[in-house]
């Protein structure tokens, strides 16, 4: 009887903190999974847009433009985390190496890229159109949208990499 | 009564133990990542100045202007 007690007062004390740790973890997961959906979504119903074209030789132009679309995308979301993750490490450098060095803005403002990568990655970037006459214009818009975006998260990644050269000076200088 | 409290003894330490190693692989992963960025292990000034300066950044505008070829025969 005695050791019931224990076991049960074990997954008492025990519970909160692995439940808490659980709902954050399985929190995470859920928006995750939400996201994708929503991706998925989006791209299954381009395609089914897509297989609306009488024209074959259109169809293929349009679905090969699309899937272009996404592999650009995916591959600077890529791009873009892998230098946000060198300027991270190589700010964690300068701070061991020089402790007293004031590291927030650079944090800040590698914070505030991370967030715009996330966004493009959540993006779907595929042909609006309405009938077979919009194609080109709904590719147009859609290749200048996904410029568009991408510039904006090159601009403040560049600006995130100053802020880490600048800190860097800082360093130097004390 | 002694078999019951043996299982309920086992479940509570594999879920503990499946949390702590869920936690075990997140960082390994994290530290995979890392290891993956290639910074050489010097911490000197002038070695971080060299790989801040080698840190590529660009905006793929040549692949994204490659996409008028198909564009254009819509």
């Amino acid at each position: 009887m005695k050791k019931v007690i224990v076991v049960f007062l074990f997954l008492a004390l025990a519970s909160p903190v692995l439940a808490l740790d659980a709902t954050r973890s399985g929190l995470k997961l859920e928006r995750l999974e939400q996201r994708l959906e929503l991706r998925e979504q989006k791209r299954e119903e381009a395609r089914e847009r897509i297989r609306t074209i009488r024209d074959a030789n259109k169809q293929k132009i349009a679905e090969r433009i699309n899937q272009q679309l996404e592999l650009i995308r995916d591959r600077a979301v890529k791009h873009f985390n892998n230098v946000l993750e060198r300027l991270t490490k190589l700010l964690e450098k300068i701070k061991a190496r020089v402790p007293v060095v004031d590291t927030a803005a650079a944090q800040t403002a590698i914070a505030t890229a991370q967030t715009a990568v996330n966004d493009l990655a959540d993006n779907v970037y595929v042909i609006e159109f309405n009938d077979e006459s919009g194609l080109r214009i709904g590719a147009s818009t859609a290749k200048t949208q996904l410029r568009a975006d991408i510039k904006a998260v090159h601009e403040k990644i560049r600006l995130a990499r100053q802020a880490v050269v600048d800190v860097l000076q800082a360093a130097k200088e004390l | 009564m002694k078999k019951i409290f043996l299982l309920i003894l086992s479940l509570a330490v594999l879920f503990t133990l499946g949390l702590l190693a869920a936690r075990t692989t997140n960082k390994d992963e994290t530290k995979t990542s890392q290891e993956a960025g290639e910074l050489s292990p010097d911490d000197s000034l002038t070695t971080i100045d060299s790989e801040l300066k080698a840190t590529e950044l660009t905006d793929f505008d040549q692949e994204i202007q490659a996409l008028d070829e198909s564009i254009n025969q819509l």
